[in-house]
C-alpha cells in the first residue's frame, strides 16, 4: 500500500518541511530584531538577515518542489489548486519577514530608541500571528473541521497588531526627530504590521479551503 | 436471422455511451483520469460484469412474459430502442430497463401472451428501490467514511491519495455491476428464442456476453462526450462526496443484479447524491434534473409500450 501512496508520502513531508522553513524564518527574525533593537545595526544583526535570506531560499525551493509535485497530477485538481493557493500565502509571510531584515539593512535605519519596548511589543503580536497560523495551518491537514479557532485567534493578534502600530505611529510623529527618520520608522512599523497582514490573509485561504474540504 | 439482433445491439450500444458517466464522469471530468483509459476498464469491467454475473437478470426478463419468438424479441428491443432515442432526443433521462419491461408489457398486450404479475410486481419493487437504496447505502457509506477518517486522523494529502484510488476502482466495480445489471436489457428478451441454437444456463451467458460486447463498444465509441457534458451537469460534489455516491450506486445496482432485476443506473446514482446531500444537509441537486427523471420513469415503459404495440402492429408477421 505504501508503493501507491509514495507521493503523497512526499507531499505530506514537503509540506511539513515547508511549514518548517517558514517557523525558521520567524526564528531568526525574531532575534535579529530584538538584536537591532538593543545593539543596532552590527555583526550580530547581519547574521540574522543572512540567515533569514537562507532560509526564505529554502522555503522557496521546497514551494518551488512541491508546485512541481502538485501539478503532476498527484492530487485531486480541486485539492491542488487549494493547496498551491496556501503555499503561496504562507510563502508571502516568510516573504515579509526577510523584507523587514533587508530593509534595516539596505536603508541602515537607526534603532528607535526610546520606542524599543512598543517595538517589541508589536512583535511579540507579529510572532502569535504566524505561529497560530502554522499551528492551523498543522490542523488542517488532520482535522479542516478544527481550523476555525486558529482563523480567529490569528484575526485577533493581527488587530491588536494594527492597534499597537498606529500607537506608535502616534508616538513617531510626536517626538522631536527629523522627519526623514520619522518617516523611516513609519515604513518600518508598517513593514512589519504587514507580517502580521499576510498571516492574517494566509488563515482566511486557509479558513475557505478548509470549509471546502469539511466532510 | 442475426439482424433480430440490431435493435437490441443499437439499445446495448445507446446504454454504453450514456451509463458509462454514472461510473466514471466525475474521474473523467476531474482529469483524474484519461477518458481512453476510463473507457478501457469500464468496457472490460462490464463485460467481465455481464459474463458472470448477467444471467439472473436475463432470466427475470425472459419470464416476465414467456414465448418470445425471435421476430417478437427482435420488434420490442426495436420499439425500446426507439422510446429510449426519442426521449433522449427530447432531453428526458430514459431507463433502458424501465423501456425494455414497457416494451414487453406492450409485445404481451398485442401477443396475448400471460404476464407473469409476480415477476412485473418484483420488478416494480426493485425500481422503486434503486433510488432509495442509492440514498440510503450512500447515507450509511458517507457516516461511515467520515467517522472512520476522523478516527484515523488521516491526513488530507493521503486522503485525496485513497480518495482517487477510490474513485477508479469504484468506477471499475460500478462498470461491473452496471455490465452485470443491465446486460438482461440488451438481449434477456431473446432468451429462449433459440437463437443461436443453446439453452439453459449456456443461452443465457451467450447473451449475456453479447450484451456485455454491445455495451463497451457503446463506452468505447460515444461515451466522451456523455462523460463531460452530463457527468458534470448532473451532481457538483466534493471528491469524497461523489466517490460515496459512486460507490453506493455500484452496491445498489450490484446487489439488484444479484436478485435479477436490471435496473436504471441513472436512478441509483441521483439516489447516491441526494443521501450524501442529506447527510450533509447541503442542497446541491438541481431540482429540475429530479422532475425531468420522474418524468422520464412515467414516459419511458409508457412510451415504449405503445412503441411496441405499434410496431408489433406494423411488423409483426401473422
Amino acid at each position: 500500500m505504501s508503493f501507491f501512496f509514495r507521493k503523497q508520502a512526499h507531499l505530506e513531508a514537503g509540506f511539513e518541511s515547508f511549514l518548517g522553513c517558514i517557523e525558521r524564518c520567524l526564528e531568526v527574525f525574531l532575534p535579529g530584531m530584538l538584536s537591532y533593537l538593543e545593539h543596532g545595526l552590527g555583526e550580530s544583526f547581519e547574521k540574522s538577515v543572512s540567515l533569514a535570506h537562507a532560509a526564505e531560499s529554502e522555503a522557496d525551493d521546497i514551494r518551488t518542489d512541491l508546485e512541481r509535485t502538485l501539478y503532476k497530477e498527484e492530487l485531486l485538481p480541486d485539492s491542488r489548486g487549494d493547496l498551491l493557493g496556501l503555499l503561496e500565502a504562507c510563502d508571502r509571510v516568510a516573504n515579509k519577514t526577510e523584507d523587514v531584515l533587508f530593509s534595516i539593512s539596505i536603508r541602515r535605519i537607526e534603532p528607535p530608541g526610546e520606542l524599543r519596548e512598543d517595538f517589541q511589543a508589536l512583535l511579540g503580536k507579529v510572532e502569535a500571528s504566524v505561529r497560530t497560523l502554522l499551528k492551523g495551518m498543522r490542523v488542517f491537514f488532520v482535522h479542516p473541521s478544527e481550523v476555525r479557532p486558529f482563523v480567529e485567534e490569528v484575526d485577533r493578534h493581527e488587530s491588536e497588531c494594527d492597534h499597537i502600530q498606529h500607537e506608535i505611529l502616534r508616538k513617531v510623529y510626536a517626538l522631536d526627530w527629523h522627519l526623514s527618520r520619522k518617516m523611516q520608522i513609519d515604513d518600518l512599523v508598517k513593514e512589519i504590521g504587514a507580517i502580521s497582514d499576510a498571516a492574517e490573509g494566509a488563515s482566511r485561504r486557509l479558513d475557505i479551503t478548509a470549509i471546502k474540504r469539511n466532510l | 436471422m442475426y439482424s433480430y439482433l440490431l435493435g437490441s445491439l443499437y439499445l446495448g450500444w445507446a446504454l454504453g455511451s450514456n451509463d458509462a458517466a454514472n461510473v466514471f464522469g466525475t474521474t473523467v471530468t476531474s482529469r483524474m483520469l484519461k477518458w481512453r483509459t476510463a473507457a478501457f476498464l469500464a468496457a472490460a469491467f462490464v463485460i467481465l460484469g455481464a459474463y458472470l454475473e448477467g444471467a439472473p437478470g436475463i432470466e427475470t426478463l425472459s419470464g416476465l412474459a414467456r414465448g418470445q419468438t425471435l421476430a417478437s424479441a427482435g420488434l420490442l428491443s426495436l420499439a425500446a430502442a426507439l422510446a429510449v432515442t426519442v426521449l433522449t432526443f427530447l432531453k428526458l433521462p430514459a431507463s433502458t430497463s424501465q423501456a425494455v419491461v414497457g416494451a414487453i408489457m406492450g409485445m404481451a398486450l398485442y401477443r396475448g401472451q400471460t404476464v407473469n404479475w409476480s415477476e412485473l410486481l418484483k420488478v416494480g419493487i426493485c425500481w422503486i428501490a434503486t433510488p432509495l437504496g442509492g440514498a440510503l447505502s450512500a447515507a450509511l457509506l458517507y457516516v461511515a467514511g467520515r467517522a472512520l477518517i476522523y478516527r484515523l486522523k488521516i491526513n488530507m494529502i493521503r486522503l485525496d491519495g485513497y480518495i482517487r484510488l477510490g474513485m477508479i476502482l469504484g468506477g471499475c466495480y460500478g462498470a461491473y455491476a452496471l455490465g452485470a445489471n443491465n446486460a438482461a436489457n440488451v438481449t434477456g428478451v431473446f432468451m429462449g428464442t433459440g437463437l443461436f441454437g443453446l439453452r439453459g444456463g449456456a443461452e443465457a451467458r451467450l447473451l449475456a456476453l453479447l450484451a456485455g460486447g454491445a455495451i463497451a463498444f457503446g463506452i468505447l465509441t460515444f461515451s466522451y462526450r456523455v462523460m463531460v457534458t452530463v457527468g458534470r451537469s448532473l451532481y457538483d460534489l466534493d471528491p469524497f462526496s461523489a466517490l460515496v455516491a459512486l460507490l453506493a450506486h455500484s452496491v445498489t445496482v450490484h446487489s439488484l443484479a444479484v436478485v435479477g432485476v436490471p435496473v436504471s443506473s441513472t436512478q441509483a446514482i441521483i439516489g447516491g447524491v441526494l443521501g450524501v446531500v442529506a447527510v450533509r444537509g447541503l442542497y446541491k441537486l438541481n431540482l429540475r434534473v429530479l422532475v425531468m427523471v420522474l418524468l422520464g420513469w412515467i414516459a419511458t415503459p409508457l412510451l415504449a409500450g405503445l412503441a411496441a404495440l405499434g410496431v408489433a402492429r406494423l411488423l409483426l408477421p401473422g
